[in-house]
């Protein structure tokens, strides 16, 4: 469907994405049914976490697929860029490129040559909420591997001149991320939605803040937030829980407890200065118009509003078919590409999008009132019967897609949990997206497109008369697929 | 601060000792691939799985956006954004929610040589959803609201292309190096272009869908019974052959230039190549390992150790071997801060001679020939890469052995074969370098 302008927010180390996007929420019980024919669908999935907690507090998630003897081995830290100290934006992610720098006993990158010289692949990535790495490889070499993530977990030694090094690699990731017009303008929608939340912040920080921060504030952020008791192990492949948990003791298991601060974040009641960002960019080849809520998360809302939420933006989106693509593309041809979606996968709040592409001669006051009379008969009307069904149906199959796929399932669980929900909170989550009803989404609806609780803004290429924009002091963060939807490896009109 | 090293390196020699034994039994049997003939002739690989209940299938014909006419270009990347727009009795949106209603994934694109269908389905509605791929592919309606509407999409797309800095390197780099050949035209066409093509053009483009052209990867919950049956249901329509398809073989012109496009960013882009090698070269195999030794494996990589890891110099740089049924391309790319960028280009040159001049050590060379291996083999881990793998390799008719035969190739590369295909590929003075940005540096 177009032109993505969908945004899900973590960072990479290496080059590589090797993450399909995958649904936010998460996904579903398993009663294999033992009758011939499914009753729906949703008895087809056949998720099966297995999980145990080591004695240090370290939490561990299994999740068996048997096909390859191929495993993905993760660890998921409770600690993100909305947990940096003030005026050190982007330590978060900067640290992460760090424990690739050496450990005690380990030189610079030789974690990563093991990695090669054993036959896997490994990455990093870092978002608001979380911290995670992974490495994917041979099963008989899971353990070896999880020795060395431990060692890093507790013994991270990383030479000065390879900080500084690193640090200018960092600069340079964020400098790709200044060159992406709609990277720019979304740091600029954030910081205006979240003027007092760190959420307001780019993940990769302010580059001015990250080129002042110092090898000793990484060890400090380091020591105070990496902890096995902070910690996620997301084992999923050709292993069961009986076979990983001596392993995980013999490795992790070794590692003691120690205290972590709680995630007290600065709120998010403060009044906003402005509810408008207008923006003319030389890197706009085209106009663009947002609009971005402030609204409750799976975790803030809980399951039940969460799905409630997920569903009645996916309708509103309308795929190329429903309400915004419908009534902005298709019928009154004001648009040229329109949609939303939910970003709720965070700690705390998190977001709604929603957007246009106006054609050539509709005006951004016309293109906006018509977005928000989509919303209002939305809000009135509420979704027929048909457009429910269609896509409960197709929100509980990405449960059953995302099955086909070690790293989504392995990212799915990791990321819930690092978010503050539990394994129960995920496995409820199919049931939970059965149960919504056309009432509980307008409901949830009316709550979520509260204009008090919005930012709306406009991005255009710079008109010829006006001087050169120097963009340079912002930076943002790499775009890597929706965060509340499995898209397909072959997206259409990309 | 506890020590935890001696527990990991006791497992690392462990490990280190059962570690080529293992790999090799689990390659033997990386896929078991069925060729399915249909009744009716039509072939497809399958690799056949229960594990999920869903089944991928990845189509390609040859033929993408060379097949466009002259003045029309674009016409493939219209064409296929509109195959699921409307098909048969259904409008866009009938199609549309037909789709959503029984959770069929269905999706198109155009390449320079290739236009690709791919669908995934529950298993439990395969007979739907192949039904719903039979009718994009043999009775698209190209309804006039749908063009109209894609036209606008893809122009609103094009727009933003020529301003994004990547895509003008992309661009200028390939009008350089191809300018006289159908290789030099963007591949969505121009604004010019997509204005003038109509209904017609697009029928033009759909009649050249045949079944001559086409290749099919399965994967998934299907058996090879139940996929004949569907084969000939799905594609049986199509027409048996169709219009040559006859690549004009050339090579990469600009050897030597440096092309700067001068554009106020932060960060300067960098595209740089030249001429690359066939799959049907028998040195492809050596070359794949002489390219991961300079640019091809990441971190293993010696041109990321050097422009990032020694100098900090660069988030990403690269190298790669690509194949396109009329040219070959050994090219790469680098994001540099512009101050730093003729230093960047140096270093990179420096590499290429380097290697073309000293070859490769041979523990470097086992430890590339190691990534290589296990990391194709972490490539078959679901349905929907799988199958794309193995309509892939149909097109590049490499055989339908190459799977469980390429690892054992890879590691039969000695490190005389690197260096004999560095002196014939790597022609550092040679490059066509293009930058965008605001460079410095460079002479």
């Amino acid at each position: 469907m177009g032109f993505k302008l969908s945004k899900s927010r973590a960072l990479h180390t290496a080059v590589a994405v090797l993450f399909a996007a995958v649904l936010a929420g998460c996904s579903g019980p398993a009663p294999s049914s033992d009758g011939d024919t499914p009753a729906s669908i949703a008895d087809t999935i056949s998720w099966a976490p297995e999980s145990f907690t080591l004695a240090n507090g370290m939490e561990v998630v299994v999740l068996p697929d048997h096909r390859v003897p191929v495993v993905t081995h993760m660890v998921w830290y409770r600690v993100g860029a909305a947990d940096e100290p003030e005026g050190q934006s982007g330590i978060a992610h900067l640290l992460e490129h760090l424990m690739f720098k050496g450990t005690d006993t380990l030189g610079p990158g030789e974690f990563s040559q093991i990695v090669a010289r054993n036959g896997g692949v490994e990455n990093a990535f870092t978002s608001f909420d979380y911290t995670a790495y992974f490495q994917r490889v041979a099963l008989d070499r899971l353990e070896l591997f999880m020795g060395y993530e431990a060692d890093r977990m507790v013994n991270l030694n990383f030479p000065e001149d390879h900080f500084y090094s690193e640090r200018d690699v960092v600069l340079e990731e964020i400098r790709i991320s200044q060159q992406d017009v709609g990277e720019i303008m979304d740091v600029e929608m954030s910081r205006t939605l979240w003027p007092v939340h760190p959420y307001g912040i780019p993940i990769a920080g302010w580059d001015y803040e990250l080129g002042a921060i110092e090898p000793d504030q990484v060890n400090a952020f380091y020591q105070t937030w990496y902890a096995p008791n902070n910690a996620i192990l997301v084992v999923a492949g050709d292993i069961t829980a009986e076979t990983l948990r001596p392993m995980a003791e013999r490795t992790y298991g070794q590692i003691p407890r120690r205290p972590v601060p709680s995630r007290a974040r600065a709120g998010t009641e403060d009044a906003r200065a402005s509810d408008r960002v207008t923006l003319e960019h030389e890197l706009a080849g085209e106009r663009y118009l947002y609009r971005y809520y402030e609204v409750p998360s799976y975790r803030t809302a809980g399951t039940a509003l969460g799905a409630a939420i997920s569903l009645g933006v996916s309708i509103l989106d309308g795929g190329t078919t429903e309400w915004l693509y419908r009534d902005l593309v298709i019928d009154s041809g004001l648009a040229s590409m329109a949609g939303g979606y939910y970003w709720g996968s965070t700690f705390d709040d998190g977001q709604v999008v929603l957007y246009a592409v106006p054609n050539e001669g509709v005006g951004f006051a016309e293109l906006e009132t018509a977005m928000d009379e989509v919303v209002a008969a939305y809000l009135a009307e509420g979704p027929t019967a048909e457009q429910l069904t269609r896509t409960i149906t197709s929100t509980v199959a990405s449960a059953i897609y995302a099955q086909d796929d070690q790293v989504s399932m392995a990212q799915l669980f990791g990321r819930g949990l690092a978010s503050g929900r539990s394994i129960d909170d995920i496995m409820g989550w199919v049931a939970a997206i059965e149960a919504v009803s056309a009432s509980d989404i307008q409901a949830a609806m009316a709550g979520v497109f509260d204009p008090q609780n919005a930012v709306t803004g406009t991005l255009s290429p710079q008109s010829d008369e006006a001087p050169a924009q120097d963009a340079k002091s912002e930076t943002t963060s790499v775009e890597e697929g929706e965060p509340d939807s499995i898209t397909d490896d072959e997206d259409k009109k990309d | 601060m506890i020590r935890i090293l001696s527990i990991a390196l006791g497992f690392f020699a462990f490990a280190m000792v059962s570690a080529a034994n293992a790999q090799e039994d689990h390659e033997q049997g990386l896929v078991e691939i069925q060729r399915v003939v249909s009744p009716g002739g039509i072939e497809a690989w399958l690799v056949q799985d229960d594990f999920v209940p869903i089944v991928a299938v990845r189509i390609g014909f040859y033929g993408g956006a060379t097949r466009d006419v002259p003045g029309k270009e674009g016409t493939a990347r219209l064409a296929s954004w509109l195959y699921d727009e409307g098909a048969g009795e259904m409008d866009s949106i009938a199609f549309q929610n037909r789709l959503e209603e029984h959770a069929i994934r269905m999706g198109f694109g155009s390449g320079r040589d290739r236009f690709n269908a791919s669908m995934q389905t529950l298993t439990v509605n395969l007979d739907e959803a192949f039904g719903m791929l039979r009718l994009a592919l043999t009775e698209p309606r190209f309804d006039a609201e749908a063009v109209e509407r894609m036209r606008r999409s893809l122009l609103s797309q094009i727009a933003q292309s020529e301003r994004d800095p990547g895509s003008i390197a992309n661009r200028t780099f390939w009008e350089a190096a191809f300018g006289g050949h159908r290789y030099g035209i963007p591949l969505s066409g121009t604004r010019e272009t997509v204005e003038l093509i109509n209904v017609d053009d697009l029928r033009n483009f759909h009649g050249t869908l045949n079944r001559r052209d086409m290749r099919i990867g399965v994967a998934g919950d299907i058996d090879p019974e139940t996929l004949g049956r569907l084969l000939d249901e799905t594609f049986g329509d199509l027409p048996a052959s169709g219009p040559a398809y006859e690549p004009q073989s050339t090579v990469p012109a600009g050897a030597g230039e440096t092309i700067i496009v001068q554009s106020p960013n932060p960060q300067s882009v960098v595209i740089f190549g030249g001429e690359g090698i066939g799959y049907d070269d028998p040195d492809y195999m050596a070359a794949m390992v002489m390219n991961a030794v300079l640019g091809g494996a990441s971190f293993s990589s010696r041109l990321m150790q050097v422009v990032r890891v020694q100098n900090g110099l660069a988030y990403s740089v690269n190298s790669s071997l690509s194949t396109y049924d009329a040219v070959t391309l050994l090219s790469g790319s680098v994001g540099t801060e512009n101050a730093r960028v003729g230093e960047s280009i140096d270093l990179i040159r420096s590499e290429m001679t380097r290697l073309r001049d000293e070859g490769v050590e041979p523990g470097e060379l086992e430890q590339i020939q190691t990534y290589l291996t296990g990391a194709y083999a972490l490539g078959f881990d679901s349905n929907g890469s799988i199958a794309n793998r193995l309509a892939f390799y149909q097109l590049e008719d490499l055989g339908i052995d190459y799977i469980n035969t390429r690892n054992a190739r890879v590691r039969a590369v000695t490190a005389e074969d690197v260096h004999r295909v560095a002196e014939r590929l790597l022609r550092p003075d040679d490059l066509l370098v293009v930058v965008v940005g605001e460079p410095e540096g460079l002479e």
